[in-house]
């Protein structure tokens, strides 16, 4: 999705960023996925997988210093966030980081990502593997709040390369946090949370409350999955359950009725 | 890939999660006023939780009018503020799920907007009949579960509302069965006392949500429907032949 807000920026960034050159330049040295028509300009990838959703960092080189950049996934545009200053914009050396949100309707397999300099001069491309989301499920899908204070519920993740460490967040309608908690992803490519909310918390409370989850670097994210908690029951003051007499009859199969129909369809 | 900080990390996981929050399908607003009354009461509190062996023998109950009209007031012993023709416009008899008692009251589910309205009737005014089999959908993963006594008989395959058309989500009942002379529906529908919460109109009806079969089977197992709930024309036969009205339907995420 190119409209996605960009993540909020980081001083500590600027040591990833130094991190990433410096694997970049190796990535380069071992023949990495990188092409680039210009003279010298380069755009690389990384992580070069991703899924629909996640995150790659794009690093250009060689370009004009204080050059404007304009990316494209598969030639349409892709807006990335500068990790230094505001704006997709080299710097001094000709060079440029960018976080890149991949959109939610992206298919599986190969894409292009390009980068043009602001004459058009200058342009590199590099290919990205697009892997299919880990899966998501819950359970219970749907339970009250009394249980879902005392025991929570569990959500598996499956999908993941073995041994990633996994990340998970939680979100309501209005607002979504990351959990302090991780998982391993097993053998199987399966991460397993277990989540009991804390009382008082904005989301231990009646509602409906999903769950994904995404390795640290958020290039590989999971389906979303939701779960519905309910009121507990009120207390009767005068108003009984109702139950039927033993002597009630059991309902008999509807007779229908021939009509038009009007449901919504 | 080790590159980004913990905090970078996790400053971008809640920048992701308020992006699925602006893209999410799920409706908003949950159907408090329909949870709150039915979970005070066993009689129909099972469809609405996870499966569990504790209401499991509790039967709901279901209330047809006797007379042509029916009388509902807004509290136990209040005057009526609206009266329900017997039968319904569509022919069908009106038949309502209980949800409580109160004295010689009975509060019902009524098949109106909002969804989860109920209002009391007097109980010398319907006939009561216990309800065996109870349903609960699940538009995520498009599936409908038939109960029998709480015990799960079989789950079928369904189509349920698109991310712009939703099926609202609560806990409602079956209010007709229709035998549709017109094409779309299949063999059979029934009506579901829950109405879209974005259409207010739909073919000439009031955007009420049905469970019906389809002339569209391939759509079946996805979510591509108006909000209705559709069926192998099969499946909807089979539940056409085994379904009392007033059977308590759960509609969940």
């Amino acid at each position: 999705m190119s409209n996605r807000p960009a993540p909020p920026r980081s001083v500590l960034r600027r040591s990833a960023a130094v991190l990433v050159t410096a694997a970049v330049a190796a990535s380069i040295a071992l023949g990495g996925a990188v092409s680039a028509q210009a003279a010298s300009a380069t755009v690389t990838a990384s992580p070069t997988t991703v899924t629909a959703g996640g995150l790659t960092l794009l690093t250009a080189q060689g370009f004009t210093p204080a050059d404007t950049l304009s990316f494209d996934l598969d030639g349409a545009p892709l807006t990335t966030s500068p990790l230094n200053g505001s704006t997709e914009t080299t710097d001094a050396n000709g060079d440029y980081d960018g976080d890149a949100w991949m959109p939610d309707s992206l298919s599986a397999g190969t894409h292009t990502i390009s980068v043009t300099d602001a004459s058009g001069s200058a342009v590199a491309s590099t290919t990205i593997t697009v892997v299919p989301r880990p899966t998501a499920s819950v359970t219970p899908a749907s339970l009250a709040l009394s249980d879902y204070l005392a025991t929570g519920v569990t959500a598996t993740f499956s999908g993941f390369t073995p041994g990633d460490t996994v990340s998970f967040g939680i979100s309501d309608a209005t607002s979504g946090t990351q959990l302090s908690t991780t998982a391993v992803a097993d053998a199987n490519g399966q991460a397993t949370l277990s989540y009991v909310p804390t009382a008082g918390s904005a989301y231990a409370q009646v509602g409906t409350f999903h769950l994904i989850a995404a390795t640290g670097d958020l290039s590989i994210v999971s389906e979303e999955v939701s779960f519905e908690v309910t009121a507990d029951p009120a207390p009767s003051s005068g108003t009984t359950p109702l139950v039927a007499p033993v002597d009630t009859p059991v309902a008999p199969a509807a007779t229908p009725v021939k009509r038009a129909a009007t449901f919504t369809g | 890939m080790p590159f980004r900080s913990p905090a970078r990390m996790q400053l971008g996981a809640v920048a992701l999660l308020s992006v699925l929050l602006l893209t999410g399908c799920v409706p908003p607003g949950s159907p408090d006023t329909t949870d709150a009354s039915t979970s005070a009461l066993p009689a129909v509190e099972e469809p609405t939780s996870a499966p569990g062996p504790s209401a499991a023998a509790v039967p709901a109950t279901s209330a047809t009018a006797i007379g042509d009209r029916l009388a509902i007031s807004p509290q136990p012993g209040a005057d009526a503020v609206q009266t329900l023709s017997n039968p319904q416009e569509s022919g069908a008899p009106l038949t309502l799920l209980v949800v409580a008692r109160h004295d010689d009251w009975l509060e019902v589910s009524l098949p109106q907007r909002p969804n989860g309205s109920t209002g009391w009737v007097r109980e010398g005014d319907v006939a009561l009949h216990a309800l065996v089999y109870s349903l609960e959908v699940s538009t995520g993963q498009n599936t409908l579960t038939l109960r029998e006594n709480a015990q799960q008989v079989k789950t079928y395959p369904v189509a349920t509302g698109t991310g712009g058309t939703p099926t609202p989500h609560g806990s409602f009942f079956l209010t007709e069965l229709i035998e549709p002379t017109n094409e779309g529906y299949g063999p059979y529908a029934f009506g579901v006392s829950a109405f879209s919460e974005v259409l207010t109109s739909f073919g000439g009806g009031p955007g009420q949500i049905g469970l019906h079969g389809t002339d569209d089977e391939g759509s079946i197992g996805q979510s591509a429907s108006h909000g209705c709930i559709r069926m192998s024309n099969d499946d909807i036969t089979e539940l056409a032949g085994r379904l009392p009205l007033g059977t308590p339907i759960t509609i969940g995420p």
